[in-house]
């Protein structure tokens, strides 16, 4: 029995050995000894590269972005928190896309980055790409707290790292010291960033310089603005794209100063396809597989000028029963354009659907035009963007043509490459129009170097001679230049920015929004015999069309910022109001703090109202 | 009698019973010695006996057992020798092994002729069938023995006395008046009772447990009927309480012991035969017992894992040489507590119309003319294509389902090797199409006697689970939403459009399956060395290992628009292929020795041992899209171009050290003391091992000399106080900031495209001093039975507080990290639990109630001087845990001019959008706005007095069975999903909104019923805005199972092949009564912590009628 017993105890003393408790992470590092080579660095870096610490605005993520949509782009009847009176601070992280805490979460990264940088130095890492690392790191926090103090007004100012304790209790710092810290930031950035890469695409001196000059102007710092934008103009190595309608297709341009490409054997895509908020799907004409949802507003649709450069409401080209007529060539590269009844080879009989095609497929909203001819073969096919045959098809009669190429039909329709470009050089020369003019120091130097140039691009291959720009007052050219970024910038996501900083957000998001009446034919196989329609609404339909009341008649008045009111047109009975939105002077200019911060920090207060 | 001897009888006849074809073996005859003369055959039988080899079997009664022989043997064969002795006087005999039956060759008839056969059941208190009590006549040898029914047959004359008697109870006599079969009931014998409780590392005798141990007996499980053992023993134990989150064939559910006390994971640990496992691995057909461990004194033992309660499952054994075959088959249909229903095409049009106005639109009926809408039902009935109306939930979800099971037990064993086998296969089917449950589970227990000294254990089980769902996934939620207004089908049977390609019945039916196989196997190899005696040193090693398959292929369905185009559905417009492999392993190391001692009126029970864990985790991924062909679900059918991998892994161990004694006095005062200390790899060097002592005491007052208080036949008095720990914290390694890496996309200038590129940052904040949190429990209870026994009564009050809390404390989301756990909070919770059971008969009726209450309130202490705010649920210093933190309400806005107050402004609104049958909401601190300040405190989130019970019933053959549960009180929040119309803004209309809602078309008096507000979309967010406008008391009473059962009676069966055959049949879950909406089941509506959401749209539990049938061999 002894033996047994020590048997035991020594099979107790071999058993307490067998579990290693001194375990680490199997497929993740310990950021203990992290940030010491150029590979950590460059890693720690790569991650800056996304939406979150570049936030876009615009539609391309429209479950999230969606209420970050300006004036330009209408989802049916949809409002969003933005403008339907529903801000709020329990919900600030959602309608956001927590931009709050993605942005801070950007700025304690690179803050991290810049403190080790030493370390990399001490390791041996080259002094150019140390340059470049630091550069990329300053970069991103001057773009984060710039677009914190423009959304938030004043917020919390780190520069170092905050400890917790200190987060506990830092204070909110004014909109003025935050956006200083901001430039400081680009321009420590602009200094030590390369002006171009051979290889992978990362920020540049220009991007450092435009998005100082971005920042600048929406928070009303104009001479920063212009500095900046001239200083990007003058580095001489960025040009308009040929094509203004091209531009959105193409994989590449020496007008993009930072775009994300997408890719589709990676499945990474700035143009989503993911179930009903689908950009792809929604964006698509019906007759190419889509939905239709995402359209041109009808104030879009009113602001373009007329080949004379004057306002529809102004110019005697103007002629609502074909509307696409004389305007602005941009007018028909971004919203997908129709033959009326009143066109001219609709009226002389010359009409050729091949004019009218987009991917292929003759486009027409005709209620009473049951099927649309595939220019391939010539064979007809469904007309399923008319109320002629689909109950849902685009809702104000409109579509997008921009950005919209046939990659999107690809890949099962679950996503396409397509550039999501958030700052171009077109944008750049905008900006130093506006700021200049804002200065009261708009020549027409300054006007030939900016909107001349884009709008001679606009015009450029039609054969018809662009309306120039002439200096004068400061308010016309006002008008002219914010006209000219609602156009130009048309469905990029820098509307309702634009809507914000001007003050304006207030009068155009009090506004309903308006679509056609919502009858059809209410048949998918109707075949144009209007004796079989019973619907009174249809019919009236039908009639305006026939009358060139499409989507409505009249002329709307256009105002000093180059909005269209189309409350005649609805009160004429062409267009209905389909809901109201609603925006909060008083409150929505700013968006709330999340309210658990604070809970957690006495020491924030909220945005006024909320 | 000798009792040796009548246990020998027993075991035989037992076998005999159970194995009449057991062929004789030669077996090693051991010699016998043996001279005596003029001694008795009954003397003679039991010397042989005493000496080790043999046992005897005496099969008949006329058997004269004092006629005196004469033996002469040395070391001779005992055929020999039993010739000597029954040889000589006629008897026969038969050798079987080391089992020698003696019989009468020839029962005479004659003889007989006043003879009978009688048969009888034999129970305890409590109804439950005393298995192999011995039935003896006129003082004899036993004649007899009760089979596994507690029912025996016995050849008796009128005026014979018999005598029934088992171990563990009080012998009792009758004697037989006439031919009427017998009831019997057996007084459990306290003096004798030597019932052992599985405590852990050991067991205790009951007499000696000082902690709160609620115990359920196989039997009880198996009842329900339930297809895994976490819902079988929902409402059993007072204080546990069982929430399922999902009705899925084979699903589980979530177990708490007396309520929350740490806000990370609240299961309890679960010890399968001693080893960590998950209730999932055990059939609950082969469950002997559960003990449920719930105060800190039971499970400290356990420490650093047991702050949650210990569930403590042994697997039926073997018994000594019994040997049996059972096969039970039940086949059950299943119809769901609840399905919520919508409204038609008609009421869809009029809601849409009047949220539009609502809204804004220009005129009332914006969407759809008055004309169409009254014309619609008569032109559905014309053409239902162009006019659909279609009920979705109906087109897509099958009225019934149905689930089956087989179960198989083999078991038997001779004196030194016993085996148990034991083999499950249950398959179902759910409430659509490909979603399919199947489970094969085996489990082998083996135990060999080597040596007086030296026993082996051997458990295996395996359990293959293969599950098949929809590649579109559960449509439960889709069908919800889907408006009316849209045709599943064309006239030609293809499939349609839908609303822009999302038709759910297509997706289910043509868009593929998701496969999960899931194996899982273990077992424990496990040696028990008993040097000297009382001391049993015993070394275990007990391997798991998973294995899981997941393969989903996505099939592009095609859709057809009317005129014939066709077009892909949204979500499944081309086939692509994911695989997914995950594997576990762990391995737990035992060793430990137990030493028992009794001398006196002391008595000792003392263990120490050693536990080592280690777990490894590995998943691994892969997937193509884009396929050509959708018949092959392999990866290297598809496209090289659109390849993609993934994999991670981890792993944690801990090694613990524990000790335990029991002292017990006269067993009348009980003290029992443990302590474990544990280290775990999740905490950092320094901060590594925590320390959990107990102790409690017991106080049999009922023992006391001077106790005599009649009725009270029992009565203990129970307190204690223990630390038990946590370390379940989710993360592996909470001490470290950890570097997780990513990709992101670039555009390369070189080649024109865009690169992936490898990213890597710090996501989570790190402690790095995090450590144990700890429970320190306060607990006293009662054990009390009345009425000789027949009235139970068990009650305790405990006090938890934990320390030291591991938790999410409100962190600043600009702090640039996520916000990390930390020791950082307080929390105290108070509960009791009462169990009352009573036991009686009225004539052939026997009948049993039991019930269980339990309650308890969980409230935080000092969590950092921070207040965290989570969705509608607050916790801070003095909330309950996850008290509702919301708005106060104040009814409907009835009018516009209720909008404005009495200065002439307009009063404080959530939203500027609110008007007239919108919510009022308080403006608490007079600001003038409503917001997050304006939120306060609501009470208790969490269910209060739960409870369960049930009530037996038996009658000759018939047994009747009803099980309930429920919850007393709990604060609900009524869902938006259960009401509003148009959610994703284009769904449908839940039936329960229509005619109970606030509306422009309602009198001022049917407003001011109304239940829910106005109809809008662009106002949801405030009439959604979390208020105690939702709140609504979510109690709820559950019928659990009925079940009635016939076993048809031994005369029927007995000269065929079966054994003992027994029919039943089950309901299960019924619909429960509560105030939730009608179609919303109480627990289907419950909120889920783990996941941090509602668990509305989960399939849908079942009433299940199974039918079923028990045959024993």
């Amino acid at each position: 029995m002894k033996n047994i017993i020590l048997i035991t105890a020594a099979a107790l003393l071999g058993l307490s050995s067998c579990v290693d408790l001194n375990l680490h992470p199997l497929s993740e590092a310990s950021s203990e000894n992290w940030y010491s080579t150029q590979e950590e660095i460059e890693m720690s870096l790569n991650e800056m590269y996304s939406t979150k610490c570049i936030p876009v605005y615009g539609a391309v993520n429209p479950s999230i972005c969606g209420p970050l949509l300006g004036l330009d782009i209408v989802r049916r009847q949809e409002t969003y928190y933005t403008y339907n009176g529903a801000l709020n601070a329990d919900n600030a992280n959602w309608y956001n896309e927590s931009r709050w805490p993605n942005l801070y979460t950007s700025i304690a990264r690179c803050l991290r980055i810049i403190s080790n940088l030493d370390k990399a130095r001490a390791a041996g890492m080259p002094e150019n790409l140390i340059t470049q690392y630091e550069g990329e790191a300053w970069f991103f926090i001057g773009l984060a707290y710039g677009d914190l103090a423009f959304h938030y007004g004043d917020v919390l100012l780190d520069k170092t790292g905050m400890t917790l304790e200190e987060a506990y209790s830092m204070p909110r710092s004014s909109k003025s010291e935050v956006l200083a810290y901001s430039y400081e930031c680009f321009d420590k950035a602009a200094g030590l960033l390369p002006e171009s890469y051979s290889g992978l695409q990362k920020a540049t001196k220009g991007a450092a310089l435009a998005y100082k000059s971005r920042y600048a102007l929406y928070n009303g710092d104009y001479a920063i603005a212009a500095e900046a934008a001239k200083a990007c103009m003058d580095m001489g190595i960025y040009r308009l794209h040929d094509n203004y309608g091209e531009l959105f297709t193409s994989a590449t341009s020496d007008e993009n100063i930072w775009f994300f490409r997408g890719d589709v054997s990676l499945k990474c895509y700035y143009w989503l396809a993911t179930g009903s908020n689908s950009m792809i799907y929604n964006t698509l004409p019906r007759v190419h597989g889509g939905w239709g949802v995402y359209g041109p507003t009808y104030e879009l649709f009113c602001a373009y000028t007329c080949t004379d450069g004057l306002p529809i409401d102004e110019s005697p080209l103007y002629d609502y029963r074909d509307p696409f007529a004389n305007r602005d060539p941009r007018m028909s590269m971004t919203i997908l354009p129709f033959a009326t009844a009143f066109t001219a080879s609709v009226l002389d009989g010359t009409y050729d659907p091949a004019d009218y095609a987009f991917l292929g497929i003759e486009h027409s909203p005709n209620p009473m035009k049951t099927q649309v001819t595939r220019i391939s073969d010539g064979g007809l096919i469904s007309n399923t963007d008319s109320k002629a045959r689909a109950e849902h098809a685009s809702y104000n009669g409109l579509l997008f043509k921009k950005f919209v190429d046939d990659t999107w039909k690809e890949n099962g329709y679950s996503g396409a490459a397509t550039n999501y470009i958030d700052m171009r050089y077109g944008d750049v020369l905008l900006m130093y129009a506006e700021a200049m003019n804002e200065l009261g120091t708009c020549t027409q130097d300054v006007l030939d170097q900016t909107i001349n140039l884009l709008r001679e691009r606009a015009y450029r291959g039609t054969g018809l001679e662009y309306p120039k720009v002439i200096a004068g007052s400061q308010e016309d050219l006002r008008t002219v230049i914010r006209t000219e970024r609602f156009v130009e910038l048309a469905a990029e996501g820098h509307n309702y920015n634009d809507l914000l900083r001007w003050r304006i957000a207030e009068k155009v998001f009090n506004r309903p929004i308006y679509y056609l009446t919502r009858a059809w034919s209410g048949s998918t196989t109707w075949d144009g015999d209007m004796s079989t329609v019973t619907n009174e609404d249809f019919v009236a339909l039908c009639k305006r069309w026939e009358e060139g009341r499409f989507p409505f008649g009249g002329v709307p008045e256009i105002d000093e910022n180059g909005i269209a009111d189309l409350s005649p047109m609805a009160a004429a009975g062409d267009i209905v109001q389909a809901t109201m939105r609603s925006f909060n002077k008083d409150r929505d200019y700013l968006w709330p703090i999340p309210s658990g911060d604070l809970l957690v920090n006495g020491n924030i207060t909220q945005n006024p109202n909320y | 009698m000798n009792l040796q001897f009548t246990k020998a009888c027993l075991l035989a006849a037992m076998i005999s019973l159970s194995c009449p074809a057991v062929t004789v073996m030669a077996q090693d005859r051991s010699g016998i010695t043996l001279t005596r003369h003029g001694i008795t055959i009954k003397e003679a039988l039991d010397a042989i006996e005493a000496q080790g080899t043999y046992t005897f079997v005496i099969r008949n009664n006329d058997i004269d057992l004092s006629a005196p022989v004469d033996v002469n043997a040395s070391n001779s064969d005992i055929d020999a020798v039993l010739k000597q002795i029954l040889g000589a006087k006629g008897i026969s005999y038969e050798i079987n092994g080391s089992r020698v039956s003696i019989y009468s060759p020839t029962p005479s008839k004659e003889k007989n002729d006043d003879r009978f056969m009688l048969s009888g059941t034999v129970r305890d208190k409590e109804g439950e069938p005393v298995i192999g009590a011995g039935i003896s006549v006129n003082g004899g040898a036993a004649g007899t023995v009760t089979d596994i029914d507690g029912v025996f047959s016995i050849q008796v004359a009128v005026g014979d006395v018999l005598e029934i008697s088992s171990l563990g109870y009080s012998s009792r006599t009758v004697t037989v008046r006439n031919s009427k079969p017998l009831e019997i009931v057996l007084d459990d014998d306290f003096q004798m009772i030597e019932e052992t409780v599985v405590i852990g590392y050991g067991t205790v005798r009951r007499g000696d447990v000082t902690g709160a141990i609620s115990g359920v007996r196989g039997d009880a499980v198996a009842e329900r009927a339930s297809q895994s053992l976490s819902t079988a023993l929902q409402g059993q134990v007072a204080g546990l309480q069982v929430t399922r989150s999902s009705g899925e064939p084979g699903s589980s559910g979530n177990i708490v012991i007396r309520g929350v006390t740490t806000m990370s994971t609240n299961e309890p640990l679960i010890i399968i035969d001693g080893v960590a496992g998950s209730l999932d691995d055990v059939n609950p057909q082969d469950v002997e017992s559960v003990s449920v461990l719930k105060d800190a004194a039971s499970a400290a033992i356990y420490g650093s894992r047991a702050a949650a309660g210990v569930v403590i499952v042994t697997t039926k054994r073997a018994s000594d040489n019994a040997f049996s075959f059972d096969y039970n088959y039940s086949y059950a249909i299943d119809t769901p507590t609840g399905r919520p229903s919508l409204g038609n095409a008609v009421d869809y049009f009029n809601i849409l119309n009047e949220i539009r106005w609502n809204d804004g639109a220009g005129d009332e009926h914006s969407q759809f003319s008055p004309d169409y809408i009254a014309s619609y039902k008569s032109n559905n009935l014309s053409d239902p294509y162009h006019y659909p109306d279609t009920d979705w939930m109906d087109a897509v979800l099958r009225k019934t389902a149905s689930h089956q099971e087989h179960n198989l037990s083999i078991s038997g064993g001779r004196d030194n090797l016993r085996t148990k086998f034991t083999f499950n296969y249950q398959t179902g089917e759910g409430y659509y199409a490909h979603k399919t449950f199947d489970r094969y589970n085996g489990r082998l227990n083996n135990d060999w006697q080597i040596a007086p000294w030296l026993h082996a254990a051997l458990n295996l089980d395996f359990t293959y689970t293969d599950k098949t769902a929809p590649a579109a996934g559960n449509p439960i939620r889709s069908t919800y939403i889907m408006p009316p207004i849209y045709t599943p089908y064309w006239a030609d049977g293809s499939y349609a459009d839908v609303k822009d390609g999302t038709n759910i019945l297509a997706a289910v039916n043509e868009a593929g399956t998701s496969d999960t196989d899931l194996w899982s196997g273990g077992g424990k190899a496990q040696i028990d060395i008993t040097p000297l005696e009382g001391l049993t040193i015993t070394g275990a090693v007990a391997p798991r290992l998973s294995f899981t398959k997941i393969k989903t292929f996505n099939k592009a369905v095609r859709l057809y628009y009317e005129d014939g185009r066709p077009l892909f559905h949204q979500s499944f417009n081309t086939n692509s292929l994911e695989e997914g492999r995950n594997d576990t392993q762990s391995i737990t190391y035992q060793f430990f020795a137990n030493y028992q001692k009794r001398w006196d009126a002391h008595s000792l029970s003392a263990m120490a041992g050693y536990e080592g864990y280690s777990y490894k985790w590995e998943n691994l991924g892969a997937s193509r899209l884009n396929y050509t062909l959708n018949r092959f679900p392999y990866l290297n059918i598809g496209p090289e171009n659109y390849q993609y991998n993934n994999g991670t892994a981890g792993h944690n161990a801990y090694q613990s050290w524990f000790g335990r004694a029991i002292y017990s006095y006269k067993d009348r005062y009980i003290l029992q003391a443990n302590i474990r200390a544990d280290a775990s790899s999740r905490f950092a060097r320094n901060h590594r091992w925590g320390y959990f002592p107990s102790v409690s005491a017991g106080w049999v007052i009922s023992e006391e000399p001077w106790f005599n208080a009649e009725p009270v036949s029992y009565l203990k008095l129970r307190a204690s106080v223990g630390r038990l720990g946590n370390e379940r914290i989710g993360s592996e390694f909470p001490y470290q900031a950890s570097i997780t890496f990513g990709s992101q996309y670039l555009y390369n200038n070189a080649t024109g495209a865009v690169s992936a590129v490898q990213t890597a940052y710090q996501d989570y904040y790190a402690f790095d001093d995090i450590t144990w949190e700890t429970t320190t429990t306060y607990g006293a209870g009662i054990d009390a039975t009345f009425l000789d026994g027949r009235l139970r009564f068990s009650g305790d009050l405990y006090k938890k507080t934990t320390e030291n809390m591991l938790l999410t404390l409100g962190f600043p989301s600009y702090a640039g990290f996520s916000a990390p756990k930390q020791n950082a909070g307080d929390m105290y919770t108070k509960g009791w639990d009462i169990e009352l059971g009573w036991n009686d008969r009225i004539g052939e009726v026997s009948y049993g109630i039991s019930a269980n209450l339990s309650d308890y309130r969980s409230r935080m202490g000092y969590v950092g001087d921070t207040k965290t705010v989570n969705g509608n649920y607050l916790i801070e210093q003095g909330s309950y845990y996850q008290e509702w933190y919301m708005l106060q309400s104040d009814g409907l806005f009835q009018s516009a001019d209720e909008l404005i107050g009495a200065d002439g402004n307009r009063v404080p609104t959530y939203s500027s959008n609110d008007t007239a049958g919108d919510i009022r909401y308080i403006d608490q601190n007079d600001d003038g706005t409503i917001n997050g300040d304006d939120k306060i405190r609501l009470g208790n989130s969490l269910p209060e007095l739960i409870y369960g019970g049930s009530i037996f019933l038996g009658y000759k053959g018939f047994d009747f069975n009803l099980s309930f549960q429920g919850v007393g009180h709990q604060k609900v929040l009524y869902q938006s999903t259960w009401y509003q119309p148009l959610q994703d803004g284009w769904g449908s209309v839940p039936s329960i909104l229509l005619g109970n809602y606030w509306s422009k078309y309602n009198t001022d008096a049917q407003n001011r019923d109304a239940r829910y507000p106005r109809v809008t979309a662009s106002n949801i967010v405030s009439q959604t805005a979390g208020s105690d406008y939702w709140l609504f008391n979510g109690a709820y009473f559950r019928v659990k199972s009925i079940a009635l059962g016939y076993t048809i009676p031994q005369k029927i069966v007995s000269g065929t092949f079966i054994k003992n055959l027994r029919v039943y049949a089950n309901v299960t879950d019924l619909p429960a009564i509560s105030r939730y909406p009608k179609g919303w089941d109480p627990e289907l509506g419950s909120y889920d912590f783990t996941s941090q959401s509602y668990n509305n749209y989960l399939d849908f539990f079942s009433t299940s009628f199974i039918f079923g049938v028990n045959i024993k061999f």
